[in-house]
């Protein structure tokens, strides 16, 4: 199922309209599972339906994000029953948005590789090795170097749009 | 807007902190029919996560990039939870948006797009009051 939240259907409107006709179609992700589905897989380890304080590992911070009663363990009712918190962010860290005219903060980031649209015999080939030097080959190491894009490599080329977002 | 501009015009996605993961102070996913997200601690759980947006989105076409688990670079835009900008070609900001997900207008990112490139504005209907 593919799931759009406001911000996902606002960035729809930044991508063509249909995909370009040789790219595979992405993979379809599993069924929906319920938030505590996920929750119960990951943390009950003594699957007694419940999870303590104790079993969940994620960040410590955030269990009162999910423990709302604060009893020490959440169970189905308590994880579906939720709605949104909307308490403060933990980190309460002022930031402030660069004004137009103002030079754009620098910055270098990894790209991220799409393994879907990647060629279905990439994941299974062995690494390239030379054989007079032992080492992987010139290709093998690109592939495995990450690429990283500058903002500063596009001055006095082309403009860039940058749009910030995330999953949900 | 990418098929149109995506010549003249560098369009970078910058996976940023999520917005609703389970374990944040705005939670969805599940029920509401939105992902299911754990807040990622690690940058390897963020790229985890920046794959499967890549993939359920088919951000393809555009150039994703990741931020650092310290936010270093969502911060200094102030992006989260989303946001647009334009930087021209002499990397000052030519278009900077209001947060998302309410000021979040690919509307006003292509008009600054074509003012950019010298195109003739787009003319648009004027939007109801209140939104």
């Amino acid at each position: 199922m593919l799931d759009l939240t406001p911000a996902a259907l606002a960035l729809a409107a930044l991508l063509p309209l249909a995909p370009v006709a040789d790219d595979p179609p992405p993979p379809a992700e599993p069924p929906q599972a319920t938030v505590w589905e996920f929750l119960v897989d990951k943390y009950d380890a003594n699957e007694d339906g419940r999870i303590t304080k104790k079993e969940y590992t994620g960040i410590s911070d955030r269990w009162k994000l999910l423990d709302l009663d604060g009893n020490g363990w959440i169970d189905e009712k308590e994880v579906e029953s939720r709605g949104r918190v909307a308490k403060p962010r933990p980190d309460k860290k002022k930031v402030t948005a660069p004004k137009v005219g103002r030079r754009a903060p620098t910055f270098e980031l990894e790209v991220m590789t799409d393994l879907a649209h990647l060629p279905e015999d990439a994941p299974d080939e062995e690494p390239e090795v030379d054989p007079k030097e032992g080492k992987r080959s010139d290709k093998d190491a690109k592939m495995k170097e990450p690429e990283t894009i500058a903002l500063a490599d596009f001055r006095g080329k082309k403009p860039v749009a940058l749009i910030f977002g995330s999953y949900t | 807007m990418h098929a149109t501009y995506g010549d003249e015009i560098e369009f970078l996605m910058v996976y940023i902190r999520e917005a609703h993961a389970l374990d944040s102070p705005w939670p969805m996913g599940g029920k509401d029919g939105a992902p299911i997200v754990e807040d990622p601690v690690t940058y390897g759980e963020r790229k985890d996560v920046a794959q499967r947006c890549m993939q359920a989105l088919d951000m393809s076409p555009m150039t994703m990039l990741i931020d650092g688990i310290d936010n270093e670079v969502g911060d200094a835009y102030a992006a989260w939870p989303d946001r647009l900008y334009l930087v021209n070609e002499k990397g000052k900001v030519a278009y900077a948006g209001g947060p998302g997900p309410f000021a979040f207008e690919p509307d006003e990112l292509e008009d600054a797009i074509r003012a950019e490139l010298d195109l003739e504005p787009i003319k648009r209907k004027p939007k109801k009051k209140g939104k």
